[in-house]
């Protein structure tokens, strides 16, 4: 099976529910931008704006056939007790790794594209540690992520042409645009990298323990007020 | 456009919290207008209008507003249960629960619990209430001991659960906040709401109270599991239209005004360009108005029309704010007048009044003592100043005295931390609320003097000399405080004719001796201010007469406290001065060294308060002896201190005292002579300045750089940015690095971020592995790096230094174990700490001069001579760097 989406957006909803909507605002932005850049439509599941829960296996097909993903990060991203995003992580990671060398350079900012909706220090912390200790296991170095923070987001608009963070979101849909045409070369080549979707599945979350452990540490539980 | 609420975020209701770092600023009764005009819109379906919370718990009095129109009477009321039995109910049913950061998938600890038993309706349509509690004999001790920070460590998502709980039955919730900055304001202005109305009365520290809650509530937001966006309003509040020239001071004032407050705050926090409030305040201003001066009357109930002019037009204009769309900072998408005409008008009814609101609580002096110290001693000013602030504003609202010993803890504290401006306000505070003690009068003189206020110093302390309960102690130290007074002002004006200036040296000089002839334990410090001042008299050609010789004093000093029997730590300083007085250089260096291997060299006080003396008394300067010495040893001595800071006399290494402030963690860890190490680490910080952390789009570091002057190119070298070629490239990712356009260069000495522009030179990563880079804005309150020439002979052990990004953390300068190992033409070898992450950072040699460009660390770096390979570190020499670029603009 050939590409099927440009990206693929892998987002935990956040513990407050009237969040949701400023969510599915600045997807709609992504979205529209995007489109004006790839081929191919973005895969976002709508169930997950809800506080709800849950994960649909069938998603991992629709993961592996995307180019790229995109991390919608939150603080409770990684969670443990909900893992389910943490499984996309590594399970990308993976198709990653297997991908990336059959690629011509060395897309070194690789295939996951990291965007802080929320707290990007701790983002950047949660995924070195997460991808160094995963990286020392596979014997691979630690990549150079490109990404983005969209910390300050707080209307659409902001994300349409001429918007504060439009110029912004250019760079990432270049960066998704540039895996999507590489992608599309190699499986005219005949070596497509998407062919075996039937035999891939997200990874499971024993698999994924080792390297998420210990990340929610960086997440405080301290009032506002005792906070340096 | 029907409201916020409609149109982000789907079908859920808003929060809307009022803030004000004081009282008595018209916070509630803003409150209460707003829920007012907000419960007359046009109902939504499905969801009940206004909740107004009374989260004010140590003053609560928002119910009162709402008397009037309640049809049951005020003891029923008064039994209404509200917020605080609420949470106490919400802790004890999930107190059972493991504690966790996610809410537990098993929700039947809520079974069956009432939220609307917890509000009550107000009487005017729409609008329900939940008070603070039900205010019973239990109530003080319920809102006294409930944690709340207790309760947020350990089900942080019951905050979240609350939030959900709110705006799922209401379509707007307002919640009245406490004031100061504390635990449940915290909650009120950063966990709960989408749109924080920060109240603020024209004057300072209510100002900066609120701006301080802004930012906080803003900061926590961008790392709150939360991705509601919190909109922020500022509203003036009290406003006295009679006075013009005072509300525009308040208003427009470049140090003092609001507006230009919140514009920069606004800035800083949404990365703005620009930020223009003007339109904005113009429109939103609360006005004073003498009618609602008494009692809690609500103006959009008892005013028929709302003009531009009146107390309820202004709370529709604020309303009007509430449910626009556009940020406050861009042009309205909807007018005033459109939302005023949905606003429904009420009928009139009679004004009245109510009894005084509850008083606050005392402050506990001795949690506000561990606060500050442990705030001071993290060196977090900003939290220091939050402590004292908060404790000023609970005296000021309470009247309460504190216990003379724990204010004088309180002083002394702040005094030793060298924050005198708090000392002085928290006197001042304590002086309104009737302070009478000797002890606390004469500290708060002190830190009147200390902060610079001496013209309102004096006449208190010539007011405490009549102070009949003063002991003989008491008036010497009110007498020297005096002498160090007039000392002040003589050397402040120092330009100043002598005829001017003489009458306060004559002054000093007779409080100080005054002050020795009393004083039965500390004459001598006293005796050598005399000596001192008169030394000084004599070096500024200012005649006095009447006194004794200084130098016999001096000696006369010298002696009683050279007996072996009585050194004690205070004497020390006094010591020294009598040996500077003597012209004996040696003696006052012996001095020093007992002072630095006291105590005393642990106080910021202690050192800097010598420090002063001897620059401004005794005008030593650090090239003429004894200056050189002394003055390096105790500016180090104080920089090492927690909080020191120095004030050095040329402006460009001002710096090196505010980057202490700002705790950056600079390495002294290089030893050596202690005037050298000093002078060494100032150049150190100057060279630090010019470093730039390089990161990416998503914010993870990738490398260093620096700004690099390049003889014989005509760009300005504040824009010019050296970095490694593997860090950042015109090919990007092809070439293994990263595109120009996806990074930002981040100069974290001076707080500026900028990008670059274009690659003006490179060479390939197997070559020079450099990319020169022209930045779009030039930087600020640099100096060039001087480059040397040469390096030393490799055999000699000479030591370089980088000043790089280690970790990708701060920066750092990592000054130890930089040996040198070797270089031939294209680099240089040497070995440290340096971790991957300094790719880029600029090598310096012992004298701080630039040598090379870092770029890699490598356990098995080939040796430069000979075979095999060792532990190293590897710098791309400067000079073929400079060649290279050279060559490629002029062929360009």
């Amino acid at each position: 099976m050939p590409i099927q989406f440009s990206c693929f957006i892998s987002y935990r909803h956040s513990s407050v529910k009237s969040g949701a909507g400023y969510v599915q605002d600045f997807v709609d932005g992504f979205e529209e931008e995007l489109a004006r850049w790839v081929n191919y439509p973005i895969s976002f599941d709508q169930r997950r704006l809800q506080v709800a829960d849950f994960i649909d296996e069938s998603l991992s097909a629709k993961m592996y056939g995307s180019a790229a993903m995109v991390v919608l990060y939150t603080p409770n991203y990684f969670s443990t007790a909900k893992p389910f995003c943490s499984r996309e992580y590594f399970g990308m990671l993976e198709l990653e790794r297997q991908r990336v060398q059959n690629l011509p350079g060395t897309y070194q900012h690789g295939l996951i594209i990291p965007i802080a909706l929320r707290d990007q220090a701790t983002m950047v912390k949660q995924i070195l540690s997460a991808e160094q200790q995963w990286g020392a296991a596979k014997q691979l170095p630690v990549r150079n992520r490109l990404g983005l923070s969209f910390e300050q987001f707080s209307k659409k608009k902001q994300l349409q042409p001429g918007g504060i963070l439009n110029t912004q979101l250019q760079t990432i849909c270049q960066v998704i645009r540039d895996r999507e045409n590489a992608f599309e070369a190699l499986v005219q080549a005949g070596r497509d990298p998407f062919i075996e979707s039937n035999k891939w599945t997200l990874p499971a979350e024993q698999d994924i323990r080792p390297w998420v452990n210990g990340l929610l540490g960086f997440v405080t539980t301290q009032l506002p007020s005792k906070a340096a | 456009m029907n409201a916020a609420s409609k149109d982000h975020g789907g079908d859920h209701g808003e929060i809307i919290t009022f803030y004000s770092y004081k009282g008595g600023s018209g916070r509630s009764m803003a409150l209460a207008n707003i829920a007012c005009l907000l419960a007359g819109m046009e109902p939504s379906p499905g969801r009940k209008q206004v909740l107004a919370i009374d989260w004010d718990l140590e003053a609560p009095g928002l119910q009162r507003f709402f008397q009037p129109y309640l049809s049951r009477p005020e003891a029923e009321v008064d039994a209404q249960s509200g917020l605080i039995d609420f949470f106490i109910e919400l802790a004890e049913r999930t107190t059972a629960l493991p504690s966790s950061l996610d809410a537990p998938s098993d929700t039947s600890w809520a079974n069956g619990f009432d939220f609307q038993s917890y509000v009550m309706p107000t009487g005017i349509p729409g609008l329900d209430l939940m008070k603070a509690g039900r205010f019973g004999p239990d109530y003080t001790k319920n809102i006294t001991s409930f944690d709340w920070a207790g309760l947020y460590a350990r089900a942080p998502w019951l905050f979240s659960w609350f939030t959900n709980a709110l705006t799922d039955q209401y379509r707007f919730v307002l919640i009245d906040s406490r004031t100061g900055e504390t635990d449940t304001s915290s909650i009120c202005t950063s966990i709960l709401p989408e749109t924080l109305v920060a109240v603020l009365t024209p004057n300072a520290q209510a100002i900066q109270g609120v701006l301080r809650q802004v930012e906080r509530a803003v900061r926590f937001r961008r790392t709150a599991a939360d991705e509601r966006p919190i909109k922020i309003l500022p509203v003036p509040s009290r406003i006295e239209n009679a006075r013009t020239s005072l509300r525009d001071y308040w208003r427009f004032d470049s140090a003092v005004g609001y507006q230009p407050k919140f514009e920069q705050l606004f800035r800083d926090l949404f990365g703005l360009k620009s930020c223009d409030l003007t339109s904005y305040f113009a429109k939103i201003q609360i006005p004073q108005s003498p009618d609602y001066a008494y009692g809690e009357p609500i103006a959009v109930r008892e005013e028929a029309t709302h003009d531009r002019f009146s107390l309820s037009g202004s709370y529709v204009d604020l309303q009007a704010s509430l449910l626009d769309q556009s940020e406050i900072w861009e042009p309205s998408s909807e007018s005033a007048q459109q939302i005023a005409e949905r606003a429904i008008h009420f009928a009139k009814r009679e004004a009245f009044l109510a009894p005084a609101t509850p008083s606050g609580v005392l402050p506990d002096a001795r949690e506000v003592a561990s606060q500050l110290e442990t705030a001071l001693s993290a060196l977090d000013w900003r939290e220091a100043a939050a402590v004292c602030d908060a404790a000023i504003d609970r005296i000021l609202r309470t009247g309460a005295l504190l216990p003379v010993p724990a204010a004088e803890q309180i002083l002394s504290m702040l005094r030793r931390a060298r924050r005198f401006e708090l000392a002085r306000r928290l006197g001042d505070a304590l002086i309104q609320t009737g302070e009478s003690s000797n002890r606390i009068q004469r500290a708060y003189a002190r830190s009147l003097l200390e902060s610079g206020a001496i013209a309102a110093a004096i006449p208190l302390l010539e007011k405490l000399l009549e102070d009949p309960a003063s002991d003989v102690e008491a008036s010497a130290d009110t007498y020297g405080l005096l002498g160090s007074a007039y000392k002040r002002m003589y050397v402040s004006l120092s330009r100043a004719p002598v005829e001017r200036r003489r009458p306060y040296l004559i002054r000093s000089l007779d409080n100080y001796t005054k002050a020795r002839s009393l004083s039965t334990g500390g004459s001598e410090l006293f005796g050598i201010n005399v000596v001192a001042l008169l030394m000084r008299a004599e070096q500024d050609r200012v005649a006095v007469s009447g006194f004794e010789d200084p130098r016999s004093l001096a000696a006369a000093i010298l002696d009683s406290i050279s007996t072996p029997s009585r050194k004690m730590t205070w004497e020390y300083p006094i010591g020294m001065q009598a040996a500077i007085a003597l012209g004996d250089p040696a003696e006052a260096a012996r001095w020093l060294t007992l002072f630095l291997g006291s105590d005393a060299a642990g106080n910021p006080d202690a050192v800097g308060s010598l420090l002063d003396q001897l620059v401004n008394i005794w005008c030593l300067s650090e090239t003429v002896a004894p200056g050189d010495v002394l003055l390096p040893a105790l500016r180090a001595q104080l920089l090492k201190l927690p909080g020191g800071s120095v004030n050095f006399s040329e402006s460009e290494v001002t710096s090196v005292s505010a980057i202490h402030e700002n705790a950056v963690d600079l390495e002294l860890l290089a030893q050596g002579s202690l005037p050298d190490t000093l002078a060494w680490f100032q150049t150190g910080t100057l060279r630090a300045r010019n470093v730039a952390r390089i990161e990416n789009t998503a914010g993870f570091t990738i490398g260093t750089g620096f700004l690099l002057s390049v003889p014989g190119l005509s760009i300005d070298p504040n824009r010019l940015l050296l970095t490694a070629g593997h860090v950042v490239s015109a090919e990007g990712e092809a070439a293994g690095s990263s595109d120009p356009g996806y990074v930002t260069v981040n100069f974290t000495l001076l707080k500026w971020k900028t990008r670059p522009l274009r690659v003006i030179a490179s060479s390939p990563v197997d070559q020079l592995d450099y990319t020169l880079l022209e930045l779009e804005d030039s930087a600020k309150g640099v100096q060039p790096y001087p480059v040397s020439a040469g390096l030393p002979p490799a055999e000699s052990g000479a030591h370089v230094y980088l000043a790089g990004h280690l970790g990708g953390g701060e920066l750092k300068l990592g000054l130890n174990d930089n040996r040198l190992l070797g270089y031939n033409d294209r680099v240089v070898h040497y070995r440290s700490a340096t971790g991957p992450g300094s790719s880029g950072s600029p090598v310096f040699n012992e004298r701080w001069k630039l040598i090379a460009m870092h770029h890699a660390s490598r356990a098995d770096m080939p040796r430069l001579f000979g075979t095999g390979s060792y532990a190293a570190n590897e710098g791309i020499r400067l000079k073929p760097i400079l060649a290279s670029i050279l060559a490629q603009v002029s062929s360009q």
